[in-house]
């Protein structure tokens, strides 16, 4: 039958075509199937890096420096949106505070498109941002609301959250934490949902650093600073205050007229430092036992002539101890007493006090000064070195050697970081104080001490006396070299002090470019000391400064005994607690300095002849010469060191992780900056 | 009064049921997408034709097989009048990815239901009745004009909508149910021929083989001379002017034929479908990844999911497992209904039944065939699964017509009024 020969062909192909579809399934999910998951994935899938939250910049004290949010940026096509939206746009608007004008603008539909200013909190615009015609965009807002010095002591990160300069790019390791990873799932439109199912890594945030500083003597140092420098139109200034006990930078404050300069010139800007060095050729004499303080030296009749030059003294001392010489910062005194040093005793000395080496604070571009090598002397470079020329130095380095006189003799690492805090709280590093070396004893170092307490109380420093603390210090006012050449009427005054001069607890360092007082001076005594005690005057007023007010009453007491002549006591420790800032005070101030200015004898242009210091580039701008730091894991610490030096980094053994490097391996630093390489001693 | 009892044909209905319950599952999951959709609706919708298609169903089981026969040439006009006022210009409407598709009766906005789906089941009923009348089967071509033109005229209707995937039907209806009314295959493979000519013009020189082998068939069957010259001439004129004819077709179209032979060229447009129907199905590869959990799905990178490429949520969720049970459940209902056309009372009924095989068969093996990639892409629903109700009631209407044949078959006696 013919039915049946068909139903057999129906059969068959009813079979064949089952057997097609099948077979073709298998072919496509089985044999195929990775082909097609792998390409489900890539179009599904969207791994994304989550940017790790920055970590925080707290001063000592705790407060905030810098922080990061995260905010929304507005953006407005005023034409898209709906008129019955504009009731509830106006409001959210005008609840963020924004100007009527932008308002308006936000309404007009003559523009396309409009972006408004600020940054805020994506809570405030919630109500804003579902309108139709509003385009909300992230945006990492580093909030800092420090004082501008701060600020650009800090540093900026950009809008990527990269760190641009400051603190943020020398701690950026530290600070950046690491973003996370998490598998995006994505739809046809390109919506993008966070994947329940592939895992991710969470965003390690950044870790929180503590600075040293303390907030409120940088605002206090800065605001001086300012004020100084406008009124005596100075080119610019630098004062860092500094921990002499544990090396901690309590205030770093710099203002330069010229706006491109930057924000930490106390630590790129090398300058030399005249007078103020004096103090360590004297120590270097002492500590060798080649003078005592009550050696003498004839200074004669403040002239003399040496290698074919002349030196001049501007306070006339004739026979004179070293304590006098430098009370009355002799120049004639301080160059016969360094003939006691050989050129490398001399060279050795200042090299000792830390002179030509960088710091090793954690902040790009750090300078190290200059101190030539006693090959490189001229016959006349003992003479200028003992009087603070032909050398650079960093005012940090100068507060770092002044410090040895506070401390007992100890050159100290400067810390700008106290602390770094992981994101849960616990402590990863907790600065110590490191010794550098010991430069002297501790009996030279007090001797040192007393000695630069006589130059404040009896001698050129006088501007800076506060009556009722002692104050040790010294002064300089060396001629200002622009571009390797001294210039004409131009000077650097700078003043060093130890504060309070029993026990001290600041090492301040003040220096001002190019100043003239009212009268027209631009002494040291005239300009940087009165800019001193302004600083300590008002720290001393301020509610916390990082002064320890138990030693400091001892202090005044010590004042008191030191000076029974001054003041009742009672008066005194009255003004301790009211800041000394009283009329009584600063008519004192006027009266002691009105008395003691017959003994300062200011003649312009007696600073004796020198040999010019060939000055090298310092300040590096970090893209010309940056260049990445070397891998060095796993090297050994000979090789690794090896490695990073002839990249062109200094290098400094910390204890940590063998082989990490701090700024990380890859990173772009300046050439000649310093890495630090951790190594497990 | 006691009803007329039916000796139902269980397996047909449960394997029918099996595959609407499959069918609703897989809508239902269809509008579990991560962004919602009206889809996340259709199930609903789709239960509600479901028990409305039963009730369908059982309603036209209870007519006898004679009073379809009586029914017939009024239906099929009727059915012919709807396809006419799809084409009157707001009566019309596209839907879905076939907007350009003017297949919906709409009247005043409402879609109403594709009449295409309706004229499927007339022409069936048509083409049997006219089919059966002859004793013997038709020998030449020119007693197929009846056939060919009771196909025919639809088939231009729907194709004027322009509707390729249903109008494909349509001859896969004509093709099943002439060769199941006896005509020789070498007389089907004559009557094709110009489609092949039409297919294989690409290529000259296949396209001239194939003519040789035509010229051969058609000296072994010794068709009418008459016959044989219109044959001749028109495998010549579409070999010919099938390129001419190629530029004719919309550019949708061309690029589905293109796209057929190589998904790539148009990934993002054309091929997209394709594509992303195979990274479905290919994705799930054993056991698929899950039930409502495909991800090409939820993400909607998967078009028209409920409805043309509904197998491909069933292939990217249910893997091999669920592909192959699903195409084992087509094969089983398929048997089923070739056993009903064997065993049918008479050659009306037997027609029937396999007039709605052949539509079914097209309807599957073009569907589930393009989601995978063997088939060019049509628009084209797949019976009992796809979302759309004119379809599932017309799916089910068929059921309830062959459960009465199977009823009125032979070796049933005797169990009548059990």
């Amino acid at each position: 039958m013919i039915r049946s020969r068909r139903i057999k062909i129906v059969h068959g192909l009813l079979a064949m075509f089952a057997l097609a579809v099948i077979g073709q399934a298998a072919h496509v999910q089985l044999l195929q199937g990775h082909t097609w998951r792998a390409r489900a994935a890539r179009q599904q899938l969207a791994p994304r890096e989550t940017p790790a939250p920055r970590g925080d910049i707290l001063d000592a004290a705790g407060l905030v420096l810098a922080q990061s949010r995260e905010m929304v940026q507005l953006e407005i096509a005023p034409r898209e949106v709906r008129p019955q939206d504009r009731a509830t746009l106006r409001r959210a608007l005008m609840r963020v505070k924004l100007r009527p004008e932008w308002i308006r603008r936000a309404f007009d539909t003559s523009r396309a498109w409009l972006t408004l200013p600020g940054r805020y909190l994506t809570t405030d615009v919630a109500s804003a941002t579902r309108i139709r015609g509003v385009h909300p965009s992230a945006a990492s807002v580093r909030a800092n609301a420090m004082s501008e010095g701060t600020r650009r002591l800090v540093g900026r990160v950009d809008a990527q959250n990269h760190a641009v300069d400051g603190i943020e790019l020398a701690l950026d390791s530290v600070l950046r934490g690491t973003a996370g990873s998490a598998t995006l799932v994505r739809d046809v439109r390109g919506r993008s949902f966070e994947s329940p199912n592939a895992p991710g890594v969470a965003a390690r945030p950044g870790n929180t650093v503590v600075l040293t500083l303390n907030h409120e003597l940088q605002e206090i140092a800065e605001h001086a600073l300012g004020e100084a420098v406008e009124q005596m139109g100075a080119d610019g200034g630098d004062i860092v205050v500094l921990d002499p006990h544990e090396g901690d930078i309590l205030a770093m404050a710099s203002r330069r007229q010229d706006v491109h300069s930057t924000a930490a010139t106390a630590l790129t800007e090398p300058f030399e430092p005249g007078s103020t060095l004096k103090p360590f050729i004297a120590a270097g004499l002492l500590a060798r036992g080649r003078a005592r303080e009550s050696d003498m030296v004839n200074t004669g009749d403040g002239t003399l002539e040496l290698e074919g030059r002349v030196i001049h003294d501007d306070h006339l001392v004739g026979r004179a101890s070293l304590a006098t010489v430098l009370q009355w910062s002799s120049n004639i005194g301080i160059v016969k007493f360094a003939q006691r040093l050989t050129r490398r005793e001399q060279f050795e000395v200042l090299r000792d006090f830390g002179f030509g080496t960088a710091t090793g604070v954690p902040y790009p571009s750090e300078a190290n000064g200059v101190l030539r090598e006693p090959v490189k002397w001229s016959p006349q470079s003992p003479a200028s070195l003992a009087m603070g020329y032909e050398i650079s130095v960093t005012p940090l380095q100068l507060a770092l050697a002044y410090a040895s006189f506070a401390n007992g003799g100890e050159l100290l690492e400067p810390a700008l970081v106290k602390e770094i805090r992981a994101p849960d709280g616990t402590s990863l590093y907790r600065h110590r104080k490191r010794v550098v070396r010991q430069v002297m004893t501790p009996d030279v170092a007090n001797r040192m001490r007393k000695m630069l307490l006589n130059v404040v109380e009896n001698g050129t420093a006088l501007q800076a006396d506060l009556s009722s603390f002692l104050l040790a210090g010294k002064t300089g006012t060396p001629r200002r070299t622009v571009n390797g050449r001294y210039a004409a009427q131009q000077y650097n005054p700078n003043f060093v002090g130890l504060f309070p001069g029993d026990e001290p607890q600041y090492v301040i360092v003040v220096k001002l470019t190019n100043p003239r007082d009212a009268k027209g001076s631009f002494y040291s005594a005239a300009t940087a000391a009165p800019l001193t005690k302004t600083v300590l005057q008002a720290a001393l007023a301020a509610r916390d400064a990082a002064l320890d007010r138990h030693k400091l009453a001892s202090s005044a007491g010590a004042a008191l005994a030191l000076r029974p002549d001054s003041s009742a006591a009672g008066e005194l420790s009255s003004r301790a607690d009211n800041g000394l800032s009283t009329d009584s005070t600063r008519a004192q101030i006027q009266r002691d300095s009105v008395r003691r200015a017959s003994r300062e004898v200011v003649s312009a242009g007696s600073v004796p002849y020198i040999v010019a210091l060939p000055q090298r580039r310092l300040v590096t701008r970090v893209g010309e010469s940056a260049r990445p730091v070397p891998d060095v894991r796993g090297m050994a610490l000979r090789d690794a060191v090896r490695s990073l030096h002839r990249a062109g980094f200094h290098v400094r053994l910390v204890h940590g992780a063998e082989g990490a490097t701090d700024p990380a391996a890859g990173a772009l630093v300046p050439a000649g900056a310093l890495v630090r390489l951790f190594h497990d001693f | 009064m006691a009803m007329r009892r039916i000796n139902v044909d269980w397996p047909l209905v449960l394997i029918a049921l099996a595959l609407s319950l499959f069918g609703i599952a897989t809508v239902y999951s269809a509008g579990q997408t991560d962004a919602v959709t009206y889809v996340a609706r259709a199930w609903r919708a789709q239960i509600v034709w479901f028990v409305l298609s039963l009730g369908a169903a059982y309603a036209i089981s209870r007519a006898s097989v004679r009073l379809l026969e009586w029914l017939t040439v009024p239906l099929y006009w009727f059915s012919i009048l709807l396809l006419l006022i799809v084409l009157v210009p707001g009566f019309g409407s596209g839907a879905g990815t076939a907007a350009s598709v003017k297949g919906w009766l709409t009247i005043a906005g409402h879609r109403l239901g594709q009449p295409a789906e309706f004229a499927k089941l007339a022409v069936v009923l048509m083409l049997a009745l006219v089919l059966s009348k002859n004793r013997e089967a038709p020998k030449s071509m020119l007693d197929l004009w009846r056939p060919g033109l009771i196909v025919g005229i639809p088939w231009m209707l729907i194709m004027k909508q322009p509707d390729l995937g249903t109008g494909i039907v349509f001859v896969g209806i004509f093709f099943g149910m002439l060769f199941w009314a006896g005509v020789e295959w070498r007389l089907l493979v004559l009557i094709a021929s110009p489609v092949v000519s039409l297919i294989l013009a690409f290529s000259t020189s296949v396209w001239a083989s194939w003519f040789c082998l035509f010229i051969a068939l058609l000296i072994w069957y010794k068709p009418y001379v008459f016959e044989g010259v219109v044959l001749a001439t028109a495998n010549v004129f579409t070999g010919v002017f099938a390129p001419i004819l190629w530029e004719r077709l919309a550019p949708y179209q061309q690029n589905r034929l293109r796209v057929f032979l190589d998904p790539s060229i148009d990934p993002r447009r054309s091929g997209y479908h394709v594509i992303q129907s195979q990274v479905a199905i290919g994705s799930g590869g054993w056991f698929g990844k899950g039930y409502l959990n495909g991800p090409q799905k939820r993400l909607a990178f998967l078009p028209a999911q409920h409805t043309d490429f509904i197998w491909a949520v069933v292939g990217e969720e249910l893997g091999f497992i669920g592909v192959t049970l699903g195409v084992m459940l087509f094969f089983a209902l398929f048997l089923r209904v070739v056993r009903i056309a064997e065993r049918a009372n008479d050659s009306f009924s037997s027609l029937i039944a396999f007039g709605l095989l052949s539509s079914w068969l097209v309807h599957v093996l073009e569907n589930i065939g393009m989601t995978i990639n063997l088939m060019p892409i049509t628009g084209i629903p797949l019976p009992f699964f796809s979302y759309g109700g004119s379809f599932m009631l017309a799916s089910w209407l068929a059921i309830g017509i062959l459960v009465r044949i199977s009823s009125e078959g032979r070796g049933r006696t005797g169990q009548i009024d059990m």
